[in-house]
């Protein structure tokens, strides 16, 4: 009997699919989203996967071990609002904590909307005010009472929040998660006033010190969980019934999986589930083909998002940002602009510019055929002569050259008094620079240097630009996956089931110390890594894994006391010792001083941790997947006109059908694969390697 | 420069300057460990040859012009500069809002020929002088407060000038802290000059050159089209910096008036008529007023056009040495980032919205003064973990911002000189500091009724805990007088107050349950401190209350939405008493609004403005159509002798307004009852509303001499709107 291992990335308009069977041969799928019904296009995919194997599709969905998805349903019902009104308990006198929200009006927004000081203003508070509740009640930075809990002020704010018309409650109150007793009474209260009120607790949803993250993640989740619930529900029965026997796993923005139980309590988790997929898949192939520093591009229709693996690991933000909302929850880093296939060229003032503005999928760029009149870095693309109108998404959708040329030639050539390839090609260096410049930035800003890494190039856009924001990066390598074109499916199927427990418990060293085991005894790092290990232990078991399949990964979030930036740092060993608690100090001082510069570090003045964090992974059954089988030659490469550096040059345009393992490209040449065209560069060689991965080098 | 850059490389240019300049500003924020650098008060930039700003950030917007007026100086007193020469300043009276910010500056040499100038500023910790900190709010002379370093070379041909570093190290109190911005700096024009010459080497040094050129021309270009859109006069406005006068509970008032002319594409933003500088609190020097017309420029003109020198081409700033916006040695002037700058940005900004006002095109980019004061809250003592310590808390930055012709101020965050600033958690700073605070909230009613109001403010208050005392020192105007007017009618926002009240008990009354929910429900003795109050004890059982001063609203309140009135209600945003008496809103029991109630009471205020106006005179005059505005208060029509304007909410007729149109209003000098909370106005002022004589809708509301005002708020060219 078979096996299959299958992963699916719910996009916004496709749902890419992974079908790995025991043997390892990777099958790719494309089909359109259905957004009411997320499962129906899954099922779309894997009907394509059953057809290409011969067998019905129950009998392939009963064949499948393990089913991990990535989904966009919390983060648009985030954007949509359609989420549960949460009524929110706070301590008296800090009601305004998610209006204030600490002043900022910048955050998520670029440069250009922060200077425009007209329209400069807040996003909408997470909870509105009249959903806001204060109670009586007061803890002080060291966990002690200050002033006890009012329970009838309780009962009368719970009174007012459902005439208010809360549906779920939320609670975060000051230093909770220094001592829960007051949120744990909050909670018991809440359940008598209204039985079966679902009630999230900050102290045990997100125990982590700065009230302003930690009430509107915990109300954000609050308001999310009955909706994913809904629909995981939905999605899971949807599949079952097509004859699916395997429990579905769901990616979360921390690039690792978890169970719908688990999910359904930490719903705010799953917003960036899609994209961070595509920088687990770097990672996983990376470490394959010897990549240990990768820079992730995937450059879709509407953004270009740059994520970085650093010695063969994610880089991690402590944060994760939806929208302009920066929750409290660790995610893969992904960094975005606007620039995608679907990104608007303009001309203001003889000034030639490139997005942030897109066409989407609809009306799309010109070339579609949708309507669109405007034009795209896409139809650029496709009257320069990179992509081929007959051969786009498979065939799937016939490109028109004439819409292209005529959306450019008024819109860019006309103005700027160029030719329409110069200015197709204007438009197209330019956001290429932009691309570069990103990547520059993403990968300085980590204290590193873009040469030191190899480029991974996925999405729509991204094997077809990457030659030319590689090179001007000065990167070695340029790869682009086999699995280019369902790279974030794929990275979804790679990953492990993974639990993320946190404790804030600032603790200082005072200045002048030396022995920082002396400040920080062990025996109290160990007790609390021993807690926060248990109960990763606790869900993972509850999950499924089996308990001596699971991995520890214990680190602080430690800072200067004099100095402002926070760092992640990891200890190696699982009891810590003296010594250990001294490497640590150790070790944070050199990751600082890589990252902000020799001298930064102010080690005189103390050092504080104030979050303590375990990372427990289990890893999920997946096969050792095997790409080498490529097509055989199959006659000669064709040959068409690219526009480049303004002249009309010779490409030579290869199929999928003829790679192999070892096959020399040299550039100007185009690979058109299957929902993804390559491009290698002139002045550029390529190499395909065992895995299909085609790896390109500047001469 | 005549070399031509087609379109594509000028873009691709621009945009690497930007990222250029953005790598030098990260690597400046990472190699310094300097709490203040990372509260974003520092700024990188890229200038050109001569000097002009070519790509700025959106840091701390006030000390943006001094590193334009720096490279000047440097061009002006040396002509033997050559590579890897790197300039420092930090002389007030030369370029610098005050000595804390140290400017570096370096030259770009290709060929032998300067191309750019990099230059980088950092708000130092310590520079010494007679508090700690540098900010020496009771200083006499400059002499007493921090370190003034003249025009030079802290770089010489890529040597560093040891002697001259250590000489500045040697005078701050934090010498690790100023050595690690000092190589923060150069760490960052290193970097950035690098790139630069990648990008030279890749583009060709002219091209760069014609870029940088060209996204100056390209600006001015954009801004003098604005200009000559709007109506030539002079446009004029004036505000207040109020200060304790010498040991007596006394206060004077400063005036900054800003009389603007604007000459077809041109502005002449004139200060003259601002008070003697003196030897107290609140100078400025002109690099501090040269600042704050250069930020104006950039919130109001520059909104949809790229920020750089082009934005200040067409601008000129006219005021003698010697006054307090123009202070010259010996005055202090160490407050002078926060002193009488922020009142002549609250005059300019008055000045440049009338302006705007005269264009439907515009009408929507005009605010009324953006920020009203900075209100110093540095705390310092023993803290819970038997350590010394001293902090600035950055909550007073979340004041409410102006309203706007189409929206409500920004409530707790809308500041425009720092565009993307915040504050820190509560947790984070009890965390580190012995201050336990009672509540950080908005205060209803604090932003300026308006049709649209301005923002609401915070109020925070703070009890010693696990420690004995610590002492306040505390530094603000705008306690005895609103610097945030409104615009058309709408009323100004609250001003600022630092209050104590001490033997509270606060901690015992906490410990049984009891709720505090403002200082009037505590015990003991309660004190309104003075806006400068350079050692305020606050010991174990007191508690100190900081509330800011808030943006002014734009239009009647009478006109505002009765709907949102009654949403901000709800959301505690407008009291009740507020909603009825400033909006003349009724609302029903379940929070509705009651609209025949509405009306009554709307009509009813009005009476009681009609009752108590001065009336105007007015002469009948037959207008035809209207041919423009004047924001939400008049058409203007062509008059046979000059503009005459009507009431543009009841039609009627006022009169000509072509020497300004004050004469023709009818005027209300407004009482407490008829303004929000925390409106204080000093006695020598008044505020007054200047209404339709016609249906007694409020058309401006101003603060203003007891005696009347000697200027107008606009007097059109030609007499022609």
């Amino acid at each position: 009997m078979p096996t299959y291992y299958v992963a699916s990335d719910i996009g916004g308009t496709f749902t890419d699919t992974v079908v790995i069977d025991a043997a390892g041969s990777v099958g790719r799928y494309k089909s359109s989203t259905v957004p009411d019904n997320p499962a129906q296009g899954v099922l779309d995919t894997l009907e394509l996967a059953a057809a290409e194997r011969g067998v019905p599709l129950a009998e392939l969905l009963g064949d499948v071990e393990v089913f991990a998805h990535g989904t966009t349903i919390a983060t648009n019902a985030m954007l949509e609002g359609r989420t549960k009104k949460v009524g929110l308990i706070q301590t008296r006198g800090f009601g305004d904590t998610l209006t204030i929200m600490r002043g900022f009006k910048g955050i998520g927004l670029d440069e250009e909307e922060v200077k425009r000081f007209r329209t400069l203003v807040k996003q909408p508070a997470a909870v509105p005010r009249r959903l806001t509740a204060e109670v009586t009640e007061r803890i002080d930075y060291a966990g002690r009472v200050v002033s006890p809990l009012d329970e009838a002020d309780v009962r009368r704010a719970v009174a007012e929040l459902r005439a208010a018309g809360a549906e779920v409650f939320a609670v975060s109150l000051l230093w909770s998660f220094a001592n829960d007793v007051h949120e744990r009474r909050v909670a018991e209260i809440v359940a008598e006033e209204v039985p079966g009120a679902s009630v999230t607790l900050s102290s045990e949803f997100l125990p982590r010190i700065g009230e302003y993250e930690r009430t509107l993640t915990t109300a954000v989740n609050a308001s999310l969980r009955p909706v994913l619930k809904t629909s995981l529900d939905s999605f899971e029965s949807t599949l079952t019934k097509a004859g699916l026997r395997a429990d579905p796993l769901l990616m979360q923005s921390n690039g690792g999986l978890a169970t719908f139980a688990e999910v359904e309590k930490r719903a705010a988790a799953t917003v960036m589930s899609g994209p961070v997929g595509g920088v687990v898949a770097s990672q996983f192939l990376g470490a394959r083909s010897g990549h240990r520093n990768v820079v992730t591009t995937d450059m879709g229709g509407t953004s270009f998002d740059v994520g970085l693996v650093l010695d063969g690991r994610p880089v991690m933000s402590n944060t994760t940002l939806i929208g302009r909302d920066q929750l409290a929850l660790p995610s893969v880093a992904v960094r975005a602009i606007g620039a995608g296939a679907g990104s608007i060229a303009s001309v203001r003032n003889g000034v030639l510019q490139v997005g942030p503005e897109s066409a989407g999928a609809r009306p799309g760029p010109a070339c579609y055929g949708r309507g669109g009149t405007l034009p795209t870095v896409a139809d650029a693309d496709l009257v320069l002569g990179y992509l081929n109108p007959d051969n786009f998404l498979g065939g799937r959708l016939t490109l028109d050259v004439d819409k292209a040329r005529a959306a450019i030639d008024e819109h860019v050539a006309k103005p700027t008094g160029l030719t329409v390839e110069q200015a197709a090609e204007g438009i197209k260096t330019i956001v290429d620079a932009r691309m570069a410049d990103l990547v520059r930035q993403v990968t300085v800003e980590q204290g590193y240097d873009p040469t030191d890494f190899a480029v991974f190039a996925y999405g729509g856009a991204g094997p077809l630009h990457a030659f030319s924001y590689g090179a001007e990066l000065g990167c070695p390598q340029i790869v682009v996956p086999i699995t280019a074109s369902v790279h974030s499916a794929f990275g979804i199927g790679c990953s492990d089931l993974t639990m993320v427990e946190e404790l804030s418990k600032p603790m200082q060293t005072p200045p002048g110390t030396t022995d920082h085991a002396s400040a920080l005894p062990p025996a109290e790092l160990n007790a609390t890594f021993d807690e926060l290990a248990a109960r990763a232990r606790r869900d993972l078991v509850a999950a499924g894994a089996a308990e001596d399949s699971i991995a520890y990964t214990r680190s602080v979030e430690i800072r200067f006391r004099a100095q402002i930036h926070v760092l992640a740092v990891p200890f190696e060993a699982d009891v810590l010792t003296d010594a250990d608690v001294n490497g640590m100090v150790e070790r944070f001082v050199e990751i600082y001083e890589g990252r902000f510069g020799k001298g930064a570090a102010f080690l005189e003045g103390g050092v504080e941790i104030t979050t303590f964090r375990v990372v427990a992974t289990s890893p999920v059954p997946k096969a050792d997947f095997d790409t080498g089988a490529l097509g055989a030659a199959a006659g000669e490469p064709g040959r068409r006109k690219v526009f480049s550096g303004g002249e009309w040059r010779d490409a030579t345009v290869y199929r999928a059908e003829h790679l192999h393992d070892g096959l020399h490209i040299e550039g100007l040449a185009i690979v058109e694969l299957r929902d993804t065209t390559v491009v290698i560069g002139p002045g550029q060689d390529a190499e395909v390697d065992g895995s299909g991965d085609i790896v390109i080098r500047n001469r | 420069m005549t070399t031509a850059v087609d379109p594509v490389t000028y873009e691709v240019i621009r945009h690497k300057l930007w990222s250029i300049n953005s790598e030098g500003a990260t690597t400046v924020e990472h190699v310094s460990g300097s709490p203040v650098v990372h509260a974003t008060d520092y700024n990188f930039g890229i200038y050109t040859a001569a000097g002009e700003m070519a790509i700025i950030g959106t840091y701390l917007l006030t000390p943006i012009y001094t590193g334009a007026m720096a490279i000047e100086v440097f061009l002006d007193r040396y002509d033997d500069i050559e590579p890897g020469d790197v300039f420092i300043i930090n002389d007030p009276y030369l370029a610098a809002m005050h000595q804390n910010d140290v400017q570096f500056c370096k030259p770009v040499f290709r060929d032998g020929e300067i191309v750019a100038w990099l230059g980088c500023m950092a708000h130092q910790v310590d520079l010494g002088g007679m508090d700690p900190g540098s900010w020496c709010t009771t200083a006499t002379d400059v002499f007493q407060e921090g370190i003034r370093i003249p025009p030079g070379r802290i770089v010489r041909r890529d040597v560093l000038n040891q002697e001259l570093w250590d000489t500045i190290v040697l005078n701050s109190r934090m010498h690790d802290t100023v050595a690690n911005d000092f190589r923060a700096f150069l760490a960052g024009l290193r970097v950035a000059e690098q790139r630069f010459h990648e990008l030279c080497d890749r583009y060709g040094a002219a091209q760069v050159r014609a870029s940088m050129e060209r996204t100056l021309d390209n600006s001015e270009a954009e801004l003098r089209a604005m200009l000559r859109e709007l109506p030539d006069g002079v446009y004029e406005h004036t505000s207040y910096l109020d200060r304790p006068a010498g040991a007596s509970d006394e206060i004077e008032l400063l005036q900054v008036p800003c009389r603007m002319t604007k000459t077809a594409d041109r502005i002449v933003f004139d200060f003259s008529g601002s008070s003697p500088q003196s030897p107290a609190y609140g100078m400025t020097t002109r690099g501090g007023l040269l600042g704050a017309v250069a930020t104006l420029m950039l919130c109001t003109f520059g909104s949809d056009i790229p920020w750089n020198h082009g934005l200040m081409r067409p601008v000129e700033v006219v005021a003698p040495d010697g006054l307090c916006v123009t202070a010259v040695e010996p005055m202090p002037v160490s407050g002078g980032a926060a002193g009488a700058n922020w009142t002549a940005t609250c005059s300019a900004g008055g000045a440049i919205a009338k302006m705007l006002s005269f264009s439907e095109k515009y009408e929507d980019h005009a605010f009324g003064p953006s920020d009203g004061s900075w209100q110093l809250n540095q705390f310092g003592g023993i803290d819970q973990h038997g350590e010394p310590f001293a902090s600035m808390y950055m909550d007073s930055l979340l004041w409410g911002g102006p309203a706007f012709s189409f929206r409500d101020g920004v409530d707790a965050g809308g500041a425009m000189v720092i565009l993307a600033g915040g504050a820190t958690d509560v947790e984070q700073q009890e965390m580190r500091h012995p201050l336990l605070y009672l509540w950080r909230r908005q205060v209803a009613d604090s932003g300026g009724a308006g049709t649209f109001r301005g923002g609401n403010g915070i109020q925070f208050a703070l009890t010693p805990i696990d420690t004995t005392e610590v002492t306040g020192v505390l530094g603000t105007h705008g306690v005895a007088v609103p610097n945030r007017t409104g615009l058309f009618g709408g009323l100004p926002g609250s001003c600022a107050r630092f209050e104590r009240v001490t033997g509270s008990g606060v901690l015992d009354h906490l410990g049984e349950g009891r709720p505090v929910g403002a200082l009037t429900e505590l015990a003991g003795d309660h004190q309104v401190l003075p806006g400068v109050s350079p050692a305020a004890r606050i010991a174990h059982g007191d508690v100190f209350e900081c509330t800011v001063q808030n943006g002014g609203g734009y239009g009647d309140p009478l006109l505002r939405d009765p709907a949102r009135v009654a949403a901000d209600v709800e959301a505690g945003a407008v009291s009740l008493d507020a909603a009825a008496r400033l909006y003349g809103v009724a609302l029903s029991a379940t929070g509705g609004v009651d609209s025949a109630g509405t009306e009554a009471l709307r009509a009813q205020i009005r009476e009681a403005r009609r009752a108590r106006m001065t009336a105007s005179s007015r002469d009948a005059v037959t207008v035809g159509e209207p041919t423009g505005i004047w924001g939400a208060s008049l058409l203007t029509h062509d008059g046979p002798d000059g503009p005459v304007a009507s009431c543009r909410h009841c039609a009627a007729v006022l009169g000509p307004i072509g020497d300004g149109w004050e004469a023709i209003a009818g005027r209300v000098v407004l009482g407490p009852d008829d303004l929000g909370s925390r409106v204080d106005v000093h006695a020598d002022l008044a505020t007054v509303a200047y209404v339709c004589p016609e249906c007694v809708t409020a058309l401006w509301v101003d603060t203003e001499p007891v005696g009347g005002k000697d200027w107008r708020d606009f007097a059109l060219a030609g007499g022609r709107a």
